[in-house]
């Protein structure tokens, strides 16, 4: 190969700003050209990054919880501390309360639909796995 | 036999669209990331990764349904089973190997592929181009703005994370996406300086969505292919291409997950922001930095300027 030739072939120099070819990117593998200093503000972001994952998760488990508590607050009025409605709760605080409860009723309902179906769909794909995973272990004998 | 194209950008600069998108001209085959040259040998793929951030050695998913696309014609979690064997008897075979042996089996349609994980490393990149040294390359752009919010908006942002594009100051360190913006376009240049410029053309991204017609059309010149208006016309529906949709449970991606969520196309006119606008990842009023506007004008975004097509 003429001189010419491997020049053209050569990859150019631009410089880069950060530090993106640096294999393997875990965090457990410093990438190299970081001072200590450095070195541990990114290992500080990428443990925040993984506790905000964990916290995402644990927020939305919450809403579910706190949506089933939120409705056992909002009957709550209707009952005194033995379990009996109060001798004069006005007629249309007692309406009011109906329709709300009979909406939520109707909300649920649809949750549970939607739940139900994807429950269903959730059993197929399970399925599926384990015969796959059979059938690998049947091939594996 | 048909030299393949491969669609060079970092991720979410409409990669997945463009490369299904070329892939169904009748003369084309639009591959899923194949994430071949992210390693050297095909067993490397399957070898145990961090679970920590991440890592890409185990993108396998789309080699499995290519496979089984090409081999069996069709994805069903036999066809994967059976690409699984295929890949296994190849184990000990170079990924350059594999991919040549794909290529071969493609012949003559012009195989078409775009995995963004090629482009964060220069030894990926070599690696294609030694083992197709008359490839073909498209580099698309995207403006930095809106790539950058739509890389902090996948995953809280864990492609920057990933590929440490971080910003150190005395007390902090934050996730700052325009370096990965534009190392990766640092390396796609310096990378391209190694290819004859008839063999690579840049596009804007936007382009393509506001015009597709025009922009396919000089694709299809510049490949050589037909551009007639059947051909343009089946190239508006990624969706047809048999990668655009989940696969079996035993291989279901292999692509972006959006994409294969919702791989029709939708001409419209995305916006451009000014290159001095406020960052929307940022809460510090920081703007981008100087060489990220340089290198965004030298794509075309200084003055808004539309060129399309802007060399080879």
């Amino acid at each position: 190969m003429d001189e010419k030739h491997k020049k053209q072939l050569a990859p150019g120099k631009r410089k880069k700003i950060g530090l993106i070819d640096t294999e393997p990117k875990r965090s457990d593998v410093k990438p190299d050209g970081l001072t200590p200093r450095q070195q541990a503000l990114r290992e500080a972001v990428i443990n925040n990054f993984k506790a905000n994952k964990v916290r995402s998760y644990i927020a939305k488990q919450i809403n579910y919880v706190n949506s089933s508590r939120q409705v056992a607050e909002g009957i709550s009025f209707l009952f005194d501390e033995h379990g009996q409605p109060p001798a004069n709760a006005p007629l249309a605080d007692i309406i009011a309360e109906r329709k709300n409860i009979e909406s939520q009723i109707r909300w649920f309902e649809a949750m549970s639909s939607e739940l139900q179906n994807k429950l269903t769909k959730i059993k197929e794909i399970e399925e599926l796995a384990l015969e796959y995973i059979d059938q690998e272990r049947d091939d594996g004998k | 036999m048909a030299e393949p194209l491969f669609l060079l950008a970092p991720p979410r600069s409409y990669t997945s669209l463009m490369n299904a998108m070329i892939g169904q001209h009748p003369q084309a085959f639009g591959l899923p990331e194949l994430n071949l040259f992210n390693v050297n040998k095909v067993k490397h793929l399957w070898r145990k990764v961090s679970d920590d951030i991440g890592d890409d050695a185990n993108r396998r998913q789309g080699l499995l349904r290519a496979v089984a696309e090409i081999y069996a014609g069709e994805q069903t979690s036999a066809a994967v089973t059976m690409a699984k064997h295929w890949a296994a008897a190849r184990e000990d075979c170079t990924t350059q190997d594999v991919f040549r042996e794909l290529v071969d089996k493609l012949d003559p349609l012009i195989p078409v592929e775009k995995s963004p994980a090629y482009t964060i490393s220069l030894n990926r990149l070599l690696r294609i181009r030694q083992t197709f040294p008359n490839a073909r390359y498209i580099h698309l752009v995207r403006h930095p703005i809106p790539q950058c919010k739509s890389v902090m908006n996948l995953n809280d942002g864990i492609f920057a994370l990933f590929v440490n594009a971080f910003e150190f100051s005395q007390e902090t360190a934050i996730v700052e996406p325009q370096i990965a913006w534009y190392d990766i376009n640092i390396h796609i240049l310096n990378f391209l300086d190694t290819v004859p410029n008839k063999n690579q053309i840049r596009l804007q991204g936007e382009l393509l969505m506001s015009d597709p017609e025009t922009q396919l059309g000089n694709i299809c010149r510049w490949l050589g292919i037909s551009d007639n208006a059947d051909s343009i016309e089946e190239m508006m529906h990624p969706e047809r291409s048999p990668f655009a949709c989940f696969g079996p449970i035993n291989a279901m991606f292999g692509n972006d997950p959006n994409f294969l969520r919702g791989p029709t196309f939708r001409r419209h006119t995305p916006k451009i922001p000014p290159l001095d606008s406020p960052l929307p990842w940022r809460d510090d009023g920081k703007r981008l930095r100087p060489e990220v506007m340089t290198l965004a004008e030298e794509f075309g975004y200084g003055e808004l300027q539309n060129t399309g097509v802007i060399n080879g």
